[in-house]
């Protein structure tokens, strides 16, 4: 009986080792995959050659097998490459913004600004509504870009209040202070009420307005509760948007930034990777997967 | 009859703890109430919950066939619940504490309760397309770990006080709580081999009667016909006075060697469950997309590694339903059976719309999901497709 213990015991131990060596990769961070990041934004942003980036993920999905996160950056760019082009024919205006959408929210994701803002100023020109003007402003305004935001600005303001989205309330602050305004952008939002849930980046908003006024205290709180209540799956997006963002620069070297940029989400998501069951998911019901 | 008993009960029971904690596999898609919650869903919508499967339904007709001709064998044999309510009451046994026996009245409201159990279940089940049971369920908290999810702390408390109170009351789980006893009782009723009793030569000791793990009156009866029997032959073997307690098919002769006839229905039930879930391709999870169906309909089938459960085949049809570039107009139904590694996918579609390459894409490729403003990385991955092929 103790042999037969001992036998099923070393034949369980062999299966969780063998299991532990087909682990794979999520997220690489050495500096090869810097490296590859570096040059696809170069492709992206620089040259705007989607073909070329989307071929330097499929090399390094071919020579790193077991790298998952490759395999699925290049999925994910060869869509958007995709989209991106199709940006250009595409005809019908609902999917032509549904194209732009989702383009965008790439780039957002990966931290080129420079091509978001290609997508943006195109939607701008070609369907001239407030949304799609908080959209340029704000990627003009991550890009440093202040000078070019003035002009939309008038008619944002002489725009009906229900045709505005509820964004504008928090980024006309940062124009503000964008503009040598910090008191009067302060002052904005002295009363505001936000609604973390629905529009988490207003705190990314409000904490680029306090930091215009350096009250760096309250700028920090504010990032802290921008990345609580963003979803976790966008989390890459706001910690790009606060690393990249100007206004943030000179505090990177403080050690009370770095642990901002620790925080984890509050917000419960469903994850969706085909475990066994839905029943301890939070967010089953909501979930578009399951019905 | 008792060797056989406590050598299948030990086996099942090491089956399944070194299958859950050494393999780390799911035998919850072997249990049978698995398949009894999930019948009434399934034929609704032609889906299972979770990751149960086929052979979920395969193991219960097996079990209800044993019934029927065995009693409650199914329980007193292979049951890894019914077999450590017996251990911890031999414990107990040992260790001289004497089992407490409520009035038979009591007994007999008590174990009505199972009925209600099954009822609420069965209908949370349905109304909640979950499975609820397992929050209480103390089977699910020995088999839950080898599922790759939570096991609600719930069960382990039913475990818990089900191990405490089986060393005061015999089988208090198997007797009174059981749902999947309550079913087995509707079949066992009609139970084709019994015990019987020849009252002329019985000298009514009563032995049997003690000796019955269900606290069956046996010493009062002509034959056992209670439904909750084990046919664990317990009275027989106490029996004092020779060939007084029989065990009969049809109230025929008596059937000699009742062991070796119960260890042989066991493992043909259960052989004959496995080969059916490994030979019969009975789709657990049927989706048909709500449009007009053509004149012509193809399908296409393919492995895909990553339906595991029917969460996951929910989101390959998620996938299927895409209105983006990789979208598919003439797909019209999704039928799987999911599981771990690889699955049979079969994707029925209109020829004149789509082609099987399109029906892989849209699998495959990441999709941009605009109810919330997110990529989702596709977890499918299609047997013999390399999306890296021309790169």
């Amino acid at each position: 009986m103790r042999r037969l213990v001992l036998v099923a015991l070393t034949i369980g131990m062999g299966i969780g080792v063998a299991r532990a060596a087909e682990v794979r990769v999520d997220s690489p961070n050495d500096p090869n995959a810097l490296a590859l990041e570096q040059k696809v934004r170069q492709y992206i942003e620089t040259d705007q050659n989607y073909q070329a980036a989307v071929t330097a993920y499929a090399q390094a999905a071919r020579a790193n097998p077991t790298v998952q996160y490759y395999r699925d950056q290049f999925a994910l760019l060869r869509s958007v490459a995709k989209m991106q082009a199709a940006l250009a024919s595409e005809t019908v205006p609902e999917k032509w913004k549904a194209y732009a959408d989702a383009v965008r929210v790439y780039h957002y994701s990966k931290g080129y600004y420079q091509a978001a803002l290609a997508v943006d100023q195109a939607a701008q020109a070609k369907f001239n509504d407030p949304s799609f003007a908080i959209r340029k402003i704000e990627t003009l305004l991550l890009v440093g870009q202040d000078a070019q935001v003035q002009p939309l600005v008038p008619s944002l303001s002489q725009a009906a209040p229900a045709a505005v989205p509820a964004r504008w309330r928090t980024l006309r602050p940062v124009v503000l202070a964008h503009t040598g305004q910090a008191d009067q952008a302060l002052a904005a939002v002295a009363n505001l009420q936000i609604d973390a849930k629905t529009t988490p980046a207003s705190l990314f908003d409000l904490a680029r307005v306090y930091k215009a006024s350096a009250k760096v205290d309250e700028a920090l709180n504010c990032l802290r509760m921008f990345l609580e209540h963003t979803v976790p799956t966008e989390m890459a997006t706001s910690r790009n948007m606060i690393i990249l963002c100007a206004d943030f620069r000179d505090l990177h070297d403080q050690a009370a930034f770095k642990t901002v940029l620790t925080t984890e989400s509050k917000v419960a998501q469903s994850g969706c990777t085909g475990g066994s069951s839905c029943s301890s998911c939070s967010l089953k019901g909501k979930c578009s997967s399951s019905k | 009859m008792r060797n056989t008993r406590h050598i299948f009960q030990g086996l099942f029971l090491v089956l399944v703890l070194t299958g859950v904690f050494v393999f780390r596999k799911n035998l919850e898609v072997w249990c049978p109430f698995g398949g009894v919650e999930c019948l009434s869903l399934y034929l609704h919508d032609g889906k299972m919950l979770c990751a149960l499967g086929a052979s979920n339904f395969f193991i219960l007709a097996a079990i209800l066939l044993l019934t029927l001709a065995m009693k409650r064998v199914f329980c007193g044999y292979m049951c890894p619940v019914g077999t450590v309510a017996e251990a911890m009451r031999c414990l107990a046994k040992k260790c001289g504490i004497k089992p407490l026996s409520p009035a038979p009245a009591v007994d007999r409201v008590l174990s009505l309760l199972k009925y209600v159990i099954l009822a609420g279940v069965l209908w949370g089940t349905f109304a909640a397309t979950d499975l609820i049971a397992r929050h209480g369920d103390p089977c699910f908290a020995m088999i839950g770990s080898g599922t790759n999810e939570a096991v609600p702390r719930t069960a382990f408390v039913v475990l818990g006080l089900l191990v405490v109170a089986s060393l005061f009351v015999s089988m208090p789980f198997c007797r009174w709580l059981c749902p999947f006893g309550a079913v087995l009782n509707i079949f066992s009723r009609v139970g084709l081999t019994r015990v019987h009793r020849d009252a002329g030569t019985c000298i009514n000791c009563g032995r049997c009667s003690k000796a019955c793990p269900m606290k069956i009156e046996v010493a009062k009866s002509a034959s056992v016909s209670e439904a909750r029997c084990l046919t664990c032959g317990e009275c027989l073997l106490v029996c004092p006075v020779d060939k007084t307690l029989t065990w009969r098919f049809l109230d025929r002769r008596p059937i000699e060697h009742p062991g070796r006839w119960i260890a042989a229905a066991i493992v043909l039930c259960v052989a004959a469950a496995v080969t059916a879930a490994r030979v019969v391709p009975l789709p657990t999870f049927i989706n048909a997309r709500d449009v007009e169906r053509p004149a012509v309909v193809a399908e296409h089938s393919l492995m895909v590694e990553g339906v595991t459960c029917s969460g996951s085949a929910r989101q390959l049809v998620f996938f299927l339903d895409r209105s983006d570039e990789y979208a598919v107009p003439g797909y019209l139904r999704v039928l799987t059976s999911p599981g771990p590694a690889l699955v049979a996918v079969r994707l029925q579609y209109d020829p004149s719309q789509t082609d099987p390459n399109v029906l892989t894409d849209a699998i495959v490729e990441p999709y941009y999901d605009a109810a919330e403003g997110r990529w989702r990385s596709s977890p499918f991955r299609v047997e013999g497709h390399d999306p890296l092929t021309g790169f």
